[in-house]
Formats: C-alpha cells, structure tokens, sequence
C-alpha cells in the first residue's frame, strides 16, 4: 500500500529534496505551500502522513496542527519539521497534537526511517 | 470706695471699736467726776473714728493686696515682662522685690529654654537641608512616600524620569509613577521581612526598575514610609531585547537555510545514479542556501554590533579628540589637532575613557615621549568617523599591532585593547603615512546625532516649567507629610494649615466671559502645609480662538502671535484639572476665573468639583473695613512683594503668598476649618453684595 505523504513548507528548497527523496522510497507525495493550503489539501487529499513546517505565514505549523487534531484529524500523522529548536518550542509542538517533532538541519535518511515507523504502527 | 462683703476688717474694726468705748467707759467711771453720758457719747466717737482708721488700714491693706495679686496674674499670664511696682508700701516691698526677683528668673530661664530649642531646630533644618542636598544631587532618582503613597521627598532626577512633571509633587500621590498594587505588595513583602523589594513596571511606555525599601521609625517597628529608587530601563531593556531577536532570528534562520542545505546534499549522496539534471537541482540549491547564510551573517552582525552597546556614550567627534589629545599630552606625546571644522559636528557612541586608553597605548608602544609629537586628524564619512594620528617616523611592522591589542591594558590592566575595540565595532591598524612618516588610524562607525529631539509630550510638559523664584531654593521635601493622612474625604473639617492649596489665576481677552472674552494664559502653584512650592507650578498659554484687543494685550503682554502656536483651553483644562486633583482651589475674586473655567470644563468634559475659597472674601471677612481689596492693596498691607504682576503665573504666586499670609490671622478670628472658611466666606460675599436676611 503507497502511504500518501502530504510536505507543508514555504521553502521550496526543502520541499524539492524532500519530495524527491520520498519518492524515491516509494511514498506518493503533495505540496502545499502555506498553512491554508495545507488544511485544504488534507481535506481534499487525505494523506496518511503530514510532514509540518512551523515557521509559516499567515498561519503556522503549530495552528494547522491544532486545527487539524480539532476537525477530527486523530488518525493522521503529524511530524513538525522546523528552524525551531528550542525545547519550550519542542514541547509545544507535542502539547498541540503532532506525533514528532524534528529540527532543522536533519538526515533525511532519519526522516524516512522515522516516517516509516510511525506509518507502520498504524498497520 | 470698695464694695463687697468686708467681714474681716468690719468685724475687726467692729471689735476694736467696742474695746476702746467700754474701755473709755470703764475710764470714765473710774475717774468718776464726769458725765458718764458724755464720756460715752466721746468715747463712741472716738472709738468710731478709732474702727473707722483700722477699718481702712486694713481695707487699703487689702487692695494692695489684690493689685500685687493681679500684677503677678500678669506676669503669670498676659505680659511675663510686667514687673511689680516697687511703691506697693504697706510693707510688702520685701514681697514685691521677691517676686519680681522671680520673674526675672523665670524669664531667664525660658529664654534659655527657647534659645536651645531654636539651636536644635536649627541643627534639625540643616541636617534635613543636608540630607534632601544629597538626595537631590544623587544621579539615582529618588522619591520617598508615606504608607499612604503621598509623596514626601524627591529629586530632580526624579523628576527627569517622570513624563509630565506635574505628576511629581509633594503631597501627590505616587500612584501616577508607579502602580498603587505594587507598593501594597511591596510593603507587604517587607513587613514579611525581605529588607528591599524591586520589581519594573511601565510608565507612559517606559520601563522602569523599581527599589522599595522601607522607612521605620525605630529598626524592626511598624514601616512608617517607603524609599523609591527608580532606574529607567527602556534603553537597556531595548537594548537586550534587540539582542534576543536578533540571536533567535540568526538561529531559525540559519536553520532553516542548514535543512534545505542538509536534504539536497543527503539527496545526492543517497543517490549516486542521480540523473544530471536533478544533480544540478540539488546543487543548486546548496549553493543558493549557501549565499543565503552569508547574507544573513553580514545583515547580523550589523545588527549585533549595534546592539553592543552597554557602557558607551554619544560623543562628538570633536569632543572624542579632545579627549584623545588630552590624555597623549598627559602621557608625554605632544599632539596637534588639524583636523578641519566639518567633522566636529558627527557624533559616535563611545566609552571615552576606554577608547583613549588604547590610542595612548598603543602610541606608547610606538615609541611615546620619543616620537617628536603627532598630528591629529579627524574625518568624517556617511558612515563612519576616523581619527588619524600621524607623526615622522617609521610604521612599525603589522603584526606587531596584533600583538599589543592583545595584551592587558593600563595599570588596572583588566581589559586588552581588543576587547574595547569589540565592544565599539572599531578598527585600528597602522601604516606610512608619505615619505618618513607613519600613521595610526581609529576607525569608529557613526553614530546618529547624539542630541535627543525631544516628544511632543516632553515638549509641552517643558511648556510648564517653573518659573525660577530669584528668592528661594527649590524645595522638595516636607517630612511633616509623613504623619499626614491619605486623601481626606472630609476636608471641609481639616485645619487651613494643614490643607494643600491649588492657588490659580487666568488672564484673559476681557472681563465678560458671556460676550465672547477668553482665557488667554493659566497659571497655579500648590500649597502644601502653609508653604508655597514655588517648583510645582502650572503655566500655559491658552488659544482663545478670538483676536486679541490690544487693550487686553496692554495689560498682560500677550499677543495673538504669541498665542498661535497654544492649545485651545480643551486641551490644556483636563492637565489643570490633574494638576489641582485633590486640593481646594483658591483664587483672587476667583468666581471671575471660574466664569471662564467652568463652561469650558464642561465642554472638555471635566468636573471642577473642588472646594473653592477666594482671597478676596477672606480678607474681606478679615478686613471689612478696607475700602480696597485689590491684591496689590493686600499684598502691600501685608507686606508682600509684587513679582511677575500680571501674568497668570506672577499673580497666582502672589495670591498663594497672601493665602498663606492670611491663614495665621483667620485662626486668630476663630476661623481653623475650611469649613469656617467657606461660612465666613459666604457671610462676606453677602454682605459685599448687598444681599441681607429677611
């Protein structure tokens, strides 16, 4: 089953590599490039797996988390990816619903490995 | 003749009278011979006359008595100068002298009494005077209240640090400056026993730190008062602030730029069999992200060096070389200033001191006393200033600067020159300067111009400064307020003395409010325990939205030009309002002012509800038989000078003086309250107005 990995981020640096890599691993992927966008594109696409950015305009990483966990969204895997490193900023990323919470800069090979983990224990 | 019940000397005379006809009748009979009729009937007489003398001997005895009785009443009680007359007869000079003797001493003795308690008022008065000297000359502001929060003491940089200066005055609350739920929770944590408490609070968009300590009588009793010292934060506050961001900007950031950087290279080395194109992407964006960081950098460490700017200064240029060429001349090296006028006029921000302890420093090392004097040479870009010092010689070599940046500075040596110049975001480097010659450069980055423009609001705040009394000091302590009692809601039973006074005058465009007249200035002052505060005043000039008649202008200087650039009476009638919060109100024939005042009042939406007593109707009630109550006949009767005639600030301190002048006089007519005030007051207004009962 190819697990739908939906990569919210306005850099298009990141989402270029990340997108490319995921592939690569055999997940199907989408981009939205904002936090609106990424609420439009969950209900549209229902990914399985939500890769968050949290510094983003308009509306951030940590308010698309928590709206998502508030419209229903239980199921689905939430994984912050973010320039945000300090712990306070960690424990809020977990206090408002997301499943991990990553730093910038990271491995990509980690991030697989971890989204892989998280998709499997779901079954 | 003296009346009254006369038992003593009547009966004793009486008796005596008695004695002498029986004993005349005795004699009669014993002689035998003569008439015992007549006998008796002479000596009845004779006994009369006999009683008669006695009786006034010892009358007269008796009112010298008495007189020598009320003399020593006198000097008792009225005159302790009266003296006992020395001609009292009747064998009481030995008394008289005796007492008045007595007086003597007793007067001697009280003199003495009162010179030691005026030496130690005095002693008293010149230590406080000693003490506020201090306060007031501390670079710290300082402001001392009672539990109540009513402000006894404070000082100029107290005042400094405060947004409207009416804000600061004795017998005013602190709770303009700082929060009233901070000295409660202050107090309380001292009584708890904490020896000092500090918190910041804001003030007018300031943030201010807060010392409270406490006052106490005696050590470990009840606080009676609380010492504030107040430090202003905002620079600081803003400066740390700044440094905050900008670190936690260079950190995301940075990030962000290392994630995308991280993703594409792992892309590559996870797929070696990338196709060229996608090769090229990835690379690409190393690349990008790259360039990116070191933009980032460049833009930061600008805002980094800017933000480093604990313990420097805004100093001219000039004044900087000034400095410079002071201390190499103290260090033996004879300098020159050539630099040309223009640069003089560009500020930077620097720690003098510092900054010429390496420039001496380094010349020393370059060969100091040695070197035959240099010249220095101050310039100026759009970003930067330079100070040259050039003199014959050979450059020494370039590392060798290296080397002594690094090592400890002066005899304290607990800096290297390195870290000086970090601190200022400064170069310095050496290097020829022509044919046989050498140079030191200092190179500061510009600062903007260091003269503060003043807000609008320290601005109009300035508008209102005192006007300076040739006579008298400023005074900024009353430490009888430390017993005073907060707020009185009830002032009408406090004592005149003992009230605090708002003391106005208005001039105006005319006397008829109703046709159209003005205000055209506003001035008060405050009394505060009989004194006048001559540095908490209140002066504004007023828009009166009319032309000015020259008659008008005649009287009190004030032009339409002068007035153009005032505000209209809304704007400045809430400060006054402020300003006079708390206190009655008291003017000369005031119901005059007040026909302006409170028209506009509504209008501005402000109540002017404060009790109002009016010079005019005091000495009125003091004086009614003085044909002219006019504040130039009083002051001149009561011998106050005449300053500032005419002006609404002149005029509401002269009326101030004659209020304080008039309150020990209304206590002798038996007028202490401000209620007896306003009842005498309102007698004199009716009487003056004709106005009668039934």
């Amino acid at each position: 089953m190819t697990h739908r990995i939906l990569i919210v981020d306005d850099e298009p640096n990141i989402v270029m590599s990340l997108e490319f890599v995921l592939q690569q691993h055999g997940f199907e992927t989408a981009v939205a490039r904002d936090g609106d966008e990424a609420l439009e594109q969950v209900e549209r696409l229902r990914p399985d797996l939500v890769l968050l950015d949290v510094m983003m305009p308009r509306r951030d990483g940590y308010e698309v988390c928590q709206t998502l966990r508030a419209s229903g969204w239980d199921d689905l895997k939430i994984v912050m990816l973010t320039a945000k490193g300090r712990d306070t900023e960690v424990a809020k990323g977990l206090a408002v619903g997301a499943d991990a919470y990553v730093t910038k800069p990271f491995s990509t090979r980690d991030l697989v490995d971890q989204v892989r983990s998280l998709l499997q224990a779901d079954g | 003749m003296r009346g009254g019940p006369l038992r003593p000397e009547v009966g004793a005379a009486l008796v005596t009278g008695y004695a002498v006809t029986a004993a005349a009748g005795v004699l009669a009979l014993l002689t035998g011979g003569t008439d015992p009729v007549a006998v008796a009937v002479l000596g009845g007489l004779a006994a009369a006359g006999l009683a008669g003398g006695v009786a006034r001997f010892l009358r007269q005895h008796r009112d010298r008595l008495a007189r020598l009785a009320e003399d020593v009443e006198v000097v008792v009680g009225a005159n302790p100068a009266h003296r006992l007359p020395a001609d009292a007869g009747g064998g009481l000079a030995g008394l008289v002298a005796a007492v008045n003797r007595l007086a003597d001493e007793r007067d001697r003795s009280r003199g003495e009494a009162a010179a030691t308690a005026a030496d130690l008022r005095r002693e008293v008065e010149s230590e406080r005077n000693r003490l506020a000297e201090l306060l007031a000359r501390l670079g710290v502001a300082v402001v001392v209240c009672n539990t109540d929060g009513r402000i006894l003491l404070y000082n100029d940089s107290a005042r400094a640090l405060v947004a409207d200066p009416t804000l600061l005055g004795l017998g005013r609350t602190v709770f303009g400056l700082v929060d009233r739920g901070l000295l409660v929770h202050a107090r309380q944590r001292l009584e708890a026993g904490s020896a000092a408490y500090t918190a910041t609070t804001m003030h007018r968009g300031r943030m201010l730190r807060v010392h409270v300590a406490p006052v106490h009588e005696r050590p470990r009793e009840e606080v009676t008062g609380l010492v504030l010292v107040l430090e202003d934060l905002t620079r600081e506050a803003g400066a740390a602030h700044e440094r905050q961001r900008t670190l936690r900007g260079l950190t995301e950031e940075t990030r962000a730029s290392l994630g995308s950087i991280r993703a594409a290279v792992d892309a590559v080395l996870e797929f070696p069999d990338l196709a060229a194109a996608d090769r090229q992407r990835f690379l690409e964006v190393v690349r990008e992200e790259t360039e990116r960081l070191g933009r980032r950098l460049d833009g930061l460490t600008a805002g980094v060096h800017a933000a480093e700017e604990g313990g420097l200064d805004d100093i001219s240029a000039a004044d900087l070389a000034t400095v410079l060429l002071e201390r190499l001349r103290h260090a033996g090296i004879a300098c020159r200033d050539v630099s040309s006028p223009g640069a003089s006029h560009t500020w930077v921000r620097a720690d003098s001191h510092a900054l010429a302890a390496v420039v001496v420093f380094v010349m020393d090392r370059l060969g100091g006393p040695g070197l035959a004097g240099a010249d220095l040479d101050v310039t100026a870009t759009p970003d930067h200033v330079r100070l040259d010092l050039r003199w014959a010689g050979d450059p020494p070599p370039p590392s060798a600067l290296g080397t002594w940046l690094d090592e400890l500075l002066g005899d304290e040596g607990r800096t290297r020159a390195r870290q000086v110049l970090d601190r200022h975001a400064a170069e310095v480097w050496t290097g020829p300067a022509g044919p046989g010659a050498a140079h030191l450069t200092l190179l500061l980055p510009r600062a903007q111009d260091g003269v503060a423009r003043p807000s609008a609001e320290s601005r109009a705040a300035a508008r209102a400064q005192p006007v300076a009394s040739p006579r008298s000091r400023p005074e900024f302590y009353d430490f009888d307020l430390f017993g005073s009692v907060a707020g009185d809601p009830e002032p009408s039973s406090r004592a005149l003395d003992a009230l605090t006074f708002t003391v106005l005058d208005t001039e105006t465009t005319g006397l008829d409010p109703d046709g159209g007249d003005r205000i055209v200035s506003l001035g008060a002052v405050r009394v505060v325990h009989g004194r006048v505060l001559r540095q908490e005043v209140f002066e504004r000039l007023v828009n009166p939205g009319r032309p000015v008649p020259a008659a008008a202008s005649a009287i009190h200087g004030l032009t339409d030009a002068i007035l153009a650039d005032a505000p209209p009476l809304d704007e400045v009638l809430p400060h006054l309002v402020r300003f006079a919060e708390d206190t009655v109100l008291v003017g000369h024939d005031i119901g005059f002012d007040l026909r302006f005042l409170e028209p506009a009042a509504r209008s501005a939406g402000v109540r002017l509800g404060h009790p109002v007593l009016d010079t005019l109707l005091l000495d009125a009630v003091l004086y009614p038989s003085q044909p002219d109550h006019t504040l130039e006949a009083i002051a001149a009767r009561l011998g106050i000078g005449v300053v500032g005639r005419h002006t609404a600030l002149g005029d509401a301190l002269m009326t101030a003086d004659v209020l304080v002048a008039l309150i020990p006089p209304l206590k002798e007519a038996g007028i202490h309250t401000l209620a007896d005030a306003l009842t005498a007051s309102k007698g004199a207004f009716r009487s003056r107005s004709g106005i009668t009962d039934g």
